[in-house]
């Protein structure tokens, strides 16, 4: 009888298209990661005290092959990874910090996988291999400073003028923006608001200004920039994707960008549960572990919860993603991968919040310094709630999915 | 054409190792493994000489099962082909057991010119196994090589010395333990890791080789490992009262007497 059952159970689950076991060869893509990784970190805990940006990531990134895994091998020093294997590298470099990890959503999930998806052969062949060789660094620039939640709202417009289209405006909050050297951005025809377009806008072209942000709350080693466009002169060739295309553009843009900024949040829980059960196994106070006292099990319980479920929740949009990168023509699939996508960027951030909050809390006086990773972690990780679709948005977007369009609350 | 054989020891990764404080052992339980750093320097060099004369690299790893992700390593940073030396037989051996394995299965792929080793390896550094291993096939050997140039059946080698370096000139087969600073490894593609996969792996146990399993490993060494604990670094914590430029002269004073600036 126990024989059948067992038999039985066995048939069954060969039955099962579940799985989350990562193969032997992410876990060397994995070992690579982790390398590169190991020596970022003390030249970012150096510039994080500093308040200094982190040049050194770029040529260690570049080193070990991480400035275009999931861009083709066609292109440069492209590798090919699908979306999982990208996440699960995001997720290992979100562990350096926010930082860290938002240096490559700017540069490969919002620009070169854009470029990738809407650019011509010729626009590919121009920028790709450089992009992925390190030799150019990518931005995108969708928000402004009143158009940030609502893109279709933006200022930034176009007009023709021979062989060059003249860009007037500005945008803010980019993500390495005063350190790129191409920049997607997108503008609407001169006096309209309607037919957004998306442009690929070189550095050294006439008419555009970029400047840092300083004084931000976090992110203090990686770039925050601003762009201002004075009759940007750019290119006709340089249009990205179909005129009239931007927002679409723009949205599967932030899919890339979405998912990247889950998995780094990943990441980021993963240390702060690292940091946490160190210090609760070392700190002594009331003559014992204080991770023997059960409210410091408790914080640990938690945290270990918010991991497990980000984990799942961004895996499975990783494993749509890259279904539905495979078929790109199935409009169904995109959208459950966009979904999927919001929900895991939705939960991932705010976990990730609370995970470095309960990391502080458990670190009592010595969180409160930014000598310790938590509190690195509490400011730096509070962005991700924020820019990719902040809270409220990605709320409404995963209800109406639920209740159908007509339920849009901006439409 | 060059035939090279570069050994490396599948390790436990330092950086991740934690230590009981109460009883001063390193606590060894879910720590990650890798290849030994400086093998990998040893790897990189075997490649680099391969991509310059052309031949083979035979990459050759004494380990338990595990090693397996270690070898496919190896396989993504350029080896051709690999063999992998797991048997229960050979585990805990010590520095002189371990060369002999070694030079057991070198004898058994036959063909080679250079022999390529690090100087020591991550885990216990005793720098044994490479001239032990030399000594075992009786070719000649040089320790520290900072350099490697080859031109025919010749090499000639810089060797890293305390306060210089030293150039020798040596015929061909030779085993080379290379030091860190011979080159910077490279990281595998995405691409190389993917075919690394379906390169030649062979797992050879002592029988493969023709040892006796009583004469290698823990039984048949000469050193056996008791325990391993860190060293306990007692801290004299001395307060230094005072104004701030009072005890900062009496702070620079004791560093200065300690040895710990001058």
């Amino acid at each position: 009888m126990q024989q059948e059952q067992f038999r039985e159970s066995k048939e069954l689950s060969s039955l099962s298209v579940m799985n989350f076991e990562i193969s032997d060869e992410q876990k060397l893509i994995l070992d690579v990661v982790d390398e590169a990784c190991k020596k970022i970190r003390p030249i970012e805990d150096k510039c994080y005290l500093e308040r200094k940006f982190n040049d050194r990531v770029l040529p260690i990134f570049k080193e070990a092959h991480l400035l275009g895994l999931p861009i083709s091998r066609k292109y440069g020093d492209g590798q090919g990874a699908d979306a999982l294997t990208y996440a699960l590298a995001l997720e290992r470099i979100g562990q350096e910090g926010t930082g860290v990890r938002t240096f490559l959503s700017g540069h490969t999930s919002l620009g070169q996988l854009t470029l990738q998806k809407w650019g011509s052969e010729e626009q590919k062949e121009q920028y790709l291999p450089k992009t992925t060789r390190g030799e150019i660094i990518m931005a995108f620039g969708l928000t402004e400073s009143t158009a940030g939640s609502d893109p279709a709202s933006l200022k930034t417009s176009f007009e023709p003028s021979g062989n060059y289209f003249h860009l007037n405006g500005s945008k803010a909050w980019i993500s390495n923006g005063s350190i790129a050297d191409l920049h997607v951005v997108f503008a609407y025809p001169k006096g309209k608001s309607e037919g957004m377009c998306a442009f690929l806008v070189e550095k050294s072209s006439e008419g555009l200004e970029a400047s840092a942000i300083k004084d931000k709350l976090g992110l203090p080693t990686s770039d925050t920039g601003l762009l201002y466009f004075s009759d940007c002169k750019v290119p006709k060739e340089n249009m990205l994707g179909p005129p009239g295309k931007g927002l679409s553009v723009a949205y599967s843009a932030l899919m890339s960008g979405r998912l990247s900024v889950a998995a780094g949040c990943v990441g980021v829980i993963e240390d702060c549960l690292k940091e946490t059960l160190s210090y609760a196994q070392q700190r002594v106070q009331h003559k014992k572990k204080i991770g023997k006292h059960q409210l410091v099990q408790r914080e640990l319980a938690k945290i270990s919860v918010d991991l497990e479920t980000s984990k799942l929740l961004t895996y499975k949009a990783a494993l749509l993603k890259s279904k539905s990168d495979i078929k790109p023509e199935d409009a169904e699939l995109r959208n459950d991968a966009d979904w999927m996508i919001a929900q895991a960027k939705y939960y991932a951030a705010n976990a990730s919040f609370r995970a470095a909050d309960r990391a502080v809390q458990v670190f009592g006086a010595n969180g409160f310094s930014f000598e310790n990773r938590p509190a690195r972690h509490l400011v730096d990780t509070r962005v991700c709630r924020i820019y990719e679709g902040t809270d409220q948005i990605l709320e409404q977007k995963i209800a109406v999915k639920l209740l159908g369009n007509e339920y849009e609350a901006f439409s | 054409m060059v035939e090279i054989i570069v050994c490396f020891k599948h390790v436990v990764d330092e950086s991740e190792l934690k230590v009981d404080r109460a009883n001063n052992k390193i606590n060894f339980e879910g720590a990650k493994t890798k290849i030994s750093d400086d093998d990998k320097n040893a790897i990189e060099e075997a490649v680099r000489l391969k991509e310059k004369n052309g031949g083979t690299v035979i990459g050759l790893c004494l380990g338990k099962a595990d090693a397996r992700k270690s070898v496919k390593e190896a396989l993504a940073m350029g080896c051709d082909k690999a063999r992998l030396l797991s048997d229960p037989a050979f585990q805990d051996g010590d520095a002189i057991r371990t060369a002999y394995v070694l030079s057991q299965a070198i004898k058994r792929i036959g063909k080679y010119d250079i022999i390529i080793t690090a100087t020591g390896t991550t885990d216990v550094y005793s720098g044994i196994v490479g001239p032990a291993l030399a000594e075992f096939l009786e070719i000649p050997q040089a320790t520290f090589v900072s350099k490697v140039a080859l031109a025919g059946d010749k090499v000639t080698l810089d060797r890293l010395m305390e306060e210089g370096v030293e150039t020798v000139e040596c015929d061909l087969p030779l085993l080379i333990a290379v030091a860190r600073e011979i080159n910077q490894p490279r990281f595998p593609t995405l691409i190389q890791i993917m075919s690394a996969g379906k390169k030649e792996v062979v797992e050879w146990k002592a029988s493969d080789l023709g040892i006796e399993a009583s004469t290698v490993g823990k039984n048949g060494s000469l050193v056996q490992v008791t325990s391993t604990q860190v060293p306990k670094s007692a801290r004299k914590k001395i307060l230094f009262e005072g104004s701030a430029s009072e005890s900062s002269e009496r702070l620079a004073d004791a560093l200065l007497k300690e040895g710990v600036v001058n």
